[in-house]
């Protein structure tokens, strides 16, 4: 398989710049990327920096889920993020 | 070309064996495998007669692919009319038995008639003969293959048979070949039973040739490095990575699809499996590839010899064929059981007695419903308690009904004639009378359309609508891509290769098949071949007396709201795409292809 990327920097993500802790879960292969279980991000982050910051681009995902409610792929750039939230990482599906 | 140009025809009433031309016109009209298996089942049989008679027909079918050195080139398909469904049944399979037909110089098998006694048929080279089986009928697959390899003072034989289920009309029986790879669905198992022929065991010596090698092995080749990059996550967890995506997606049909998400998930899936106990068992041995494939998506798993399955039960203790997404499904949320070991005991169990784990797993979870609701007590049920969770009753039902025993032999009808039975039919989670498989259609909407309309009934591999289910949670824009992921689902059934490899694309099948083959293949030529043989099956069905109200799914999808999950309050929108898919499929308002549709594909 191909090995995953290494894993982000967290390391700007300190008490001055970050503002929201989300909380993250991931399923499926993508469990090889990250497997924590939450971020530290700026305020007024949206869905795609979050994907940035644990290491997973958007062609590599199914779905995104922010507090159980699915986030459009068009959206991504757009769907802020707020203190507290619960976002979901969902592989693609093969069937099978 | 990879055709060896021959088919063999057995007639089990007469006890005949002939060699026939390979109808080549077909082959170039229905590719291969799943459509040309459908274009000589149409040729040679009444769609109206009794599925379990002599007059229905059994094929098993090869690929032009089938064998060759392109990724996953294991697979074979079995046709014949499905006792499940009284439809087409389709069933496909990996593992090295197809190839080996192959390398014996077949592309097709033919069988017709019923034997008077159990026999089995032998494929030896050029030899090709009907041995007795009465020595093992009512054993199991296991035996039946360990004894047939002795008999004939041959390891090296491929072996496809059926088990007890199949002998005794288990209507979801399965053909097993290679001890743990199944052509699983639409009861394919039971109509070579109802034949008396308990196996086909197959060795070759010829090897394949292709059209043009060299540039077939660059095609392969280019192939094999696509499947590489994209298919690790599938090698390292195999299909049961899917678990937790449903349960977090809300489509992991759950205790009969009463519910959307099961909480003891994380105990059953990829990364369960993989998981170290204090004791130092891991239930996943290893993984284990089909003929010729890169990805290696098979499980080998052992269970625990303490647990209650096997502690008294040495025969079991050994590595074996372990859960894959949909088994883990099976015996595990549907039916509210979240015990590893005994879900992988219960695998064991449907490759021993020859069984589909889907439909046995969904007919059990409307057993449990009947049970919790009243309709059924312990005086049906052998003094078992079926309540959804029980792990024991989900081992002691699985081996009843591979064994045709007490209850056993109810859940062997299939949830649609079980439930009819006790008076409850809306509790049957069926298309066409086959069991749904994991996914459930409230929250993806264009599954819901591809079992809905289905040839062989509720199947997820005969379209693909994932992406675009993931995406958008309506019925909106769903009736384009499942009809046209049917299609396309038709061409790579019928190609000899896997559908995990569906995602490579029309370009480079038809790159593959233009080097394999006589003929110009291009992509155009394989969609509408796809098509073609959509339509062919869709014909049989018609034929065999089923109707537009066939393509539907049971109240519970249609009117009650999912729970939870991310499809939360929707229920399956099929009353808004089924009229625009019948629109374009080119079919009338009542399902059934027009004049012109037949014409345009050459079916008229």
């Amino acid at each position: 398989m191909v090995a995953p990327p290494p894993r982000p920097s967290n390391a700007w993500a300190s008490a001055e710049h970050g503002a929201l802790q989300v909380g993250i879960k991931v399923t499926g292969r993508l469990a090889d990327y990250f497997d924590g279980t939450e971020v530290i991000l700026p305020d007024g982050a949206s869905v795609i920096e979050a994907l940035a910051a644990i290491g997973i681009t958007a062609d590599q995902v199914g779905l995104v889920a922010v507090n159980g409610e699915s986030v459009a792929r068009a959206q991504y750039g757009e769907r802020l993020l707020g203190d507290g939230d619960s976002m979901t990482v969902m592989a693609p599906l093969t069937g099978g | 070309m990879s055709w060896q140009g021959k088919i063999l025809k057995v007639d089990l009433t007469h006890g005949t064996i002939v060699q026939e031309p390979l109808n080549q016109d077909w082959a170039n009209d229905y590719i291969g495998e799943r459509g040309l298996g459908s274009k000589y089942l149409w040729e040679h049989m009444d769609p109206t007669v009794n599925p379990m008679g002599p007059d229905n027909v059994l094929i098993f079918a090869t690929g032009p692919l089938t064998g060759t050195s392109a990724s996953t080139s294991g697979r074979y398909a079995v046709l014949t009319k499905g006792p499940l469904t009284g439809a087409i049944a389709c069933s496909n399979s990996g593992g090295k038995f197809g190839a080996e037909l192959k390398y014996a110089g077949y592309d097709l098998l033919l069988v017709q008639g019923k034997s008077e006694k159990p026999v089995y048929l032998l494929i030896e080279g050029d030899e090709a003969s009907l041995q007795p089986a009465e020595k093992i009928w009512g054993s199991s697959v296991w035996e039946t293959e360990e004894w047939i390899k002795q008999s004939r003072n041959n390891p090296l034989l491929k072996i496809a048979s059926i088990g007890i289920a199949g002998e005794r009309g288990v209507r979801y029986a399965a053909i097993v070949n290679d001890l743990h790879r199944a052509a699983g669905r639409s009861g394919v198992g039971a109509v070579m039973g109802s034949k008396n022929l308990k196996a086909v065991a197959v060795r070759g010596s010829v090897g394949v040739n292709v059209k043009d090698a060299k540039r077939f092995m660059e095609a392969a080749a280019g192939m094999k490095q696509k499947l590489a990059k994209s298919f690790g996550g599938m090698t390292k967890y195999g299909t049961n990575e899917m678990m937790d995506t449903m349960q977090e997606f809300g489509g992991l049909p759950t205790r009969n699809f009463q519910e959307v998400q099961f909480e003891g998930y994380d105990k059953i899936d990829a990364r369960a499996m993989l998981k170290t106990d204090q004791t130092g068992h891991r239930n996943l041995v290893t993984n284990k590839a089909c003929f010729g494939c890169t990805i290696a998506c098979g499980r080998i798993a052992h269970i625990r010899k303490d647990h209650f399955t096997v502690i008294n039960r040495k025969e079991y203790w050994h590595a074996s064929g372990g859960l894959e997404y949909e088994t883990a499904y099976a015996f595990g949320p549907v039916v509210g059981v979240d015990d590893l070991d005994a879900c992988t005991f219960a695998g064991y169990l449907m490759n021993e007695h020859g069984m589909d784990p889907i439909s046995f797993g969904v007919t059990l979870a409307a057993a449990m419903e009947l049970y919790e609701m009243g309709a059924i007590t312990k005086d049906d049920t052998d003094g078992v308690e079926l309540k959804f969770g029980n792990a024991e009753a989900l081992t002691i039902m699985a081996e009843k009904t591979g064994k045709q025993e007490g209850f056993g032999e109810i859940l062997g009808l299939g949830s649609k004639l079980m439930c009819e039975k006790y008076g409850h039919p809306e509790l049957s989670m069926t298309v066409k009378g086959q069991e749904f498989a994991g996914y459930d259609s409230r929250a993806l909407q264009g599954m819901g359309l591809g079992y809905a309309t289905g040839n062989r009934g509720a199947c997820h591999l005969k379209h693909d609508t994932f992406d675009v289910d993931m995406e958008d949670q309506s019925g909106a824009g769903k009736a384009e891509p499942c009809k046209t992921s049917q299609d396309w689902a038709a061409a790579v059934d019928s190609s000899g290769l896997c559908v995990f490899t569906s995602g490579l694309g029309a370009e480079m099948f038809a790159a593959l098949l233009d080097a394999d083959s006589e003929g110009d293949w291009t992509a155009e030529r394989l969609l509408i071949s796809g098509e073609r043989i959509w339509n062919l099956e869709r014909l049989f069905n018609l034929a065999a007396g089923l109707t537009s109200s066939d393509d539907t799914l049971p109240e519970r999808l249609l009117k009650d709201p999912a729970p939870s999950g991310t499809a939360k309050g929707r229920v399956n929108e099929l009353d808004r795409m089924l009229p625009e898919y019948y629109q374009l499929r080119g079919w009338s308002e009542d399902g059934r292809p027009t004049t012109q549709t037949l014409e345009r594909l050459g079916l008229g």
